[in-house]
């Protein structure tokens, strides 16, 4: 196959109506599966876990460039900044308007040697990534960086 | 899948260690350092959301966890969703234990939908600082 025809064929999936058809659950929907998502995380910390708004230097940080090309693969890293070691137990990418809001939860070992973790991820859309820091102390941080998309990840084949 | 393709880089502040010149799977730290590893695997990450050319919905084909442990101990852990991108990609810092031991054993494993188990080890040779 042609190069030309391979992308024609690519178009034609990610925009077809048939693909449409899986209904896009509303902006709602969506912030109501982050909130549960994000309530899930939190739980997991432990009773008396408090959630956090991180601000500044403080907390959680979270590293995505605020215009995105290709939603396909977007670098991202999750860090909380001067973190003594073994105070930070988990760290977890989430988002609003993707599929499905978790992307990744990161379990910090005893041997982990920073609280810092990178990866690769997909935007369906323009939208909010969080970043949440579950510390050993039960408060869990939470940081909210919006991220604009020019070409969508092809997940929801919509 | 038989043998999921995984590559493994330890970075340390000159750079990524370069393995023995004697034996491949042997890579030289120091007590005490601080590492970073970065580690990806090929594979396709299919979310279950996409559909094929001829319209039927792919199925999900996820990588969901990996491990990386030193010497059994838990250095890192990821669970991964639909939204991580193909071929995934995880960089994370290991601290090397200032314990005196010779020899360690790294292990990445993964483990994901279809049934896809695998590991992959490195051994490290620990020089005192």
């Amino acid at each position: 196959m042609q190069r030309r025809q391979w992308l024609g064929a690519a178009v034609v999936v990610c925009a077809s109506p048939v693909a449409r058809a899986d209904a896009v659950p509303s902006l709602a929907a969506q912030q109501a599966a982050l909130q549960a998502a994000t309530d899930a995380f939190v739980a997991g910390a432990g009773q008396g876990a408090r959630l956090r708004e991180a601000q500044g230097d403080a907390g959680v940080q979270l590293s995505i460039s605020p215009l995105v090309e290709n939603g396909n693969t977007v670098p991202v890293t999750v860090q909380v900044q001067g973190a003594a070691a073994g105070s930070v137990r988990r760290l977890a990418v989430l988002t609003e308007r993707n599929p499905q809001p978790e992307v990744a939860v990161f379990t910090l070992g005893p041997l982990a040697g920073s609280a810092q973790a990178s990866t690769r991820l997909r935007l369906a859309t323009s939208q909010t990534v969080v970043a949440l820091a579950h510390m050993a102390d039960g408060t869990v941080w939470q940081r909210r960086v919006s991220v604009v998309v020019t070409l969508a990840a092809c997940v929801e084949g919509g | 899948m038989a043998g999921l393709r995984t590559l493994i880089s330890l970075v340390g502040p000159a750079g990524p260690l370069q393995p023995d010149t004697r034996n491949a799977a042997l890579l030289r730290v120091t007590a005490g350092s601080v590492l970073q590893l970065r580690v990806s695997a090929q594979h396709p990450m299919e979310t279950g959301y996409r559909r094929s050319g001829a319209g039927d919905l792919l199925p999900r084909n996820l990588l969901r966890h990996m491990a990386c442990r030193y010497n059994g101990e838990l250095v890192f852990a990821a669970d991964l969703h639909a939204a991580v991108s193909a071929n995934p990609y995880l960089a994370f810092d290991f601290q090397v234990p200032a314990a005196p031991q010779t020899e360690g054993v790294l292990t990445i494993s993964w483990a994901g939908d279809q049934g896809v188990q695998h590991s992959e080890t490195l051994v490290l040779a620990v020089t005192p600082n």
